[in-house]
């Protein structure tokens, strides 16, 4: 070995260790039974699936919970200090809160399942946007390699007062048998100053191919 | 190049009997038990574990950069990796103590007594009491052990299940592997067989066997050579009956050599002790071990050995005879350009060159070989023994 190398390997260990030690300030997600990645920003608190069941509405029997479990895969996260799930596009969540979510869809769905229903998976855009409580953005048409197509809406949801600021990503396979669906939202001001941040996060929600 | 060694003037070699001497200021290798402090290891010997934890590191960083393609960065999977996977950065870290702690005792002979004696003197004296090849298989049965719980681990973090189970998964991935191991094996054999094949066919002919009933030549047909005759006569017994020789603490010539001027009778001479002594006669070209491609007279000589050998067990002896051996002597330069010619070193070792003088001719002396392939090991060495000029 040479006196450079001898020299150059303990320096290029240790900046190899350093290097693990700093971070792009993002903490990544994954569902392999999914195949679905994403990320986002570190101070974000993470809410496992478990969490999100726990926090379900009291209207929904265990039966149709366990339903659920076994149907979908969902992890959700918020941005706050004090995070809780109660911040999910609320008129006072002042931090960004979201979920991504994998449901199968059921056999009665598939038959009638469309773009339009897409858009409306989680808020009734088309029967809000008549009633003039959602103001929608932007709305663009989303078609992947693989074949997993859906829509892209950014748009304003009214409640009470405030506005609050929703970007949504909802997807389905080719076979139209599973909803890839992932959602990042705020107040509408909290929504503008962290534009950049939650773009980062959606940008990364990622269907691999299997 | 001085004559020291035997006292003799002119080219000299070693005094290879008396042993070789060392210099003065020659100190012998101290013995293990004799050191103070521990033998210093080589640089890989010390980084070598480190390595492998290393490698191991960066295939999970590998791993878990192509789980989360086009949006983890280089520095983020290192990180992820060194933080979900803690244990290697332990057994890293455990590793370095390891090598620290070595390092103190090669320099150290007060730290490395201390360790060696009064820490563990009790235990390694223990461990001394097992018989040396049963502790090398159980230092080697470790190896595999750990080799096997870092390839569990891996294994479990890629397939993402738990190291228990993938215990169990290593088997049927190394399953689902096969079909594509196959396949390399198959294409690394099918380039394997045209080489063999090549070989072999190459490897053929330049050797002739006479079975003893097709020798009819007898001693009483070599006429001329009565001396010689009386030599070979003498010879055969030890080619007959080397025992008898060897029992009285004799030495035994695996062959006799034969040499002389073209046509003085010495293949006659090869043929009549085959026909005498009743055993196969295998003739051996002069050009048969000279080839186009290095390697394959090599092979010549070991299926020469093999034919020779078989025919040894079968017939309880055989007759090899090397038509003008001079030329297996020599190597490079002197096989190719004929027994004397071109660069001779003088050397030990080397054949000299014959008083006759002829020898680049066409007219090269004959030298003969004759050897009996003994079907035992005898005192004077690994049979067949030859004899050579």
């Amino acid at each position: 070995m040479t006196n450079f190398w001898r020299m150059a390997a303990p320096a290029l260990a240790v900046a190899l260790l350093l290097s693990a030690c700093s971070t792009s300030g993002f903490q990544y997600v994954s569902s392999a039974e999914t195949n679905t990645v994403f990320k986002v920003p570190e101070r974000w608190t993470l809410f496992s699936e478990d969490d999100v069941f726990r926090f379900r509405p009291p209207e929904i029997s265990p039966q149709q919970e366990a339903a659920n479990r076994a149907s979908q895969w969902v992890m959700a996260f918020d941005g706050a200090a004090e995070p809780t799930l109660t911040h999910l596009f609320n008129a006072d969540s002042t931090d960004p809160a979201g979920y991504a979510k994998v449901r199968i869809l059921s056999e009665e769905e598939r038959a009638a399942y469309s773009l339009s229903s897409l858009r409306n998976e989680e808020f009734e855009i088309d029967k809000l946007v008549r009633r003039q409580q959602v103001e929608l953005l932007s709305e663009e048409e989303v078609s992947l390699d693989s074949g997993v197509n859906g829509v892209h809406l950014v748009f304003n949801v009214r409640q009470g007062a405030e506005f609050v600021t929703v970007n949504q990503t909802a997807l389905k396979d080719p076979q139209t048998r599973v909803l890839y669906l992932f959602l990042v939202g705020c107040q509408a001001d909290c929504y503008e100053s962290n534009q950049g941040t939650i773009d980062e996060v959606v940008s990364s929600w990622t269907i691999k191919e299997r | 190049m001085s004559s020291k060694g035997n006292g003799k003037p002119g080219l000299a070699w070693p005094d290879h009997d008396s042993g070789p001497v060392p210099p003065g200021e020659y100190q012998s290798r101290e013995r293990e038990e004799d050191r103070k402090t521990r033998r210093p290891l080589a640089l890989w010997d010390r980084v070598k574990i480190l390595i492998l934890l290393l490698g191991v590191w960066f295939i999970l960083v590998w791993y878990t950069m192509v789980q989360f393609q086009g949006i983890m960065p280089f520095v983020d999977a290192l990180n992820q990796t060194a933080r979900a996977q803690g244990w290697l950065l332990v057994l890293a870290g455990l590793e370095f103590v390891r090598q620290i702690h070595y390092f103190l005792s090669e320099r150290s002979a007060a730290y490395y007594r201390f360790f060696t004696e009064r820490l563990f003197g009790g235990w390694d004296r223990r461990l001394h009491r097992i018989n040396d090849w049963n502790r090398f298989r159980i230092a080697r049965a470790l190896k595999w052990v750990l080799v096997l719980v870092v390839l569990d681990l891996v294994v479990a973090q890629i397939v993402g299940v738990s190291p228990a189970l993938a215990l169990f998964q290593l088997p049927v991935l190394a399953f689902q592997a096969l079909p594509f191991a196959v396949q390399l094996i198959f294409y690394f054999f099918i380039i394997i067989f045209q080489f063999v094949g090549l070989f072999w066919f190459l490897s053929r002919g330049g050797v002739d066997v006479y079975f003893p009933d097709d020798v009819k030549t007898r001693f009483t047909d070599v006429w001329g050579q009565d001396n010689v005759l009386t030599k070979i006569k003498e010879n055969m017994v030890f080619l007959e009956d080397p025992e008898s020789i060897e029992e009285r603490g004799g030495y035994v010539p695996g062959g006799v050599l034969l040499w002389g001027p073209p046509g003085t009778g010495k293949t006659l001479i090869a043929e009549a002790v085959a026909g005498e002594t009743g055993r196969p006669f295998v003739f051996v070209d002069p050009g048969a071990f000279i080839q186009m491609f290095m390697g394959v007279g090599i092979l010549k000589v070991k299926s020469l050995f093999r034919k020779l050998r078989k025919l040894a067990v079968r017939y309880g002896g055989v007759i090899v005879f090397f038509d003008e051996a001079d030329a297996l002597g020599s190597r490079g330069a002197t096989a190719q350009q004929g027994p004397w010619g071109g660069h001779m070193t003088e050397g030990r070792g080397s054949t000299r060159p014959p008083a006759t003088g002829s020898a680049t001719s066409p007219t090269t002396p004959l030298l003969c070989c004759c050897s009996r392939v003994s079907t035992r090991p005898t005192k004077s060495g690994a049979a067949p023994n030859v004899i050579a000029s």
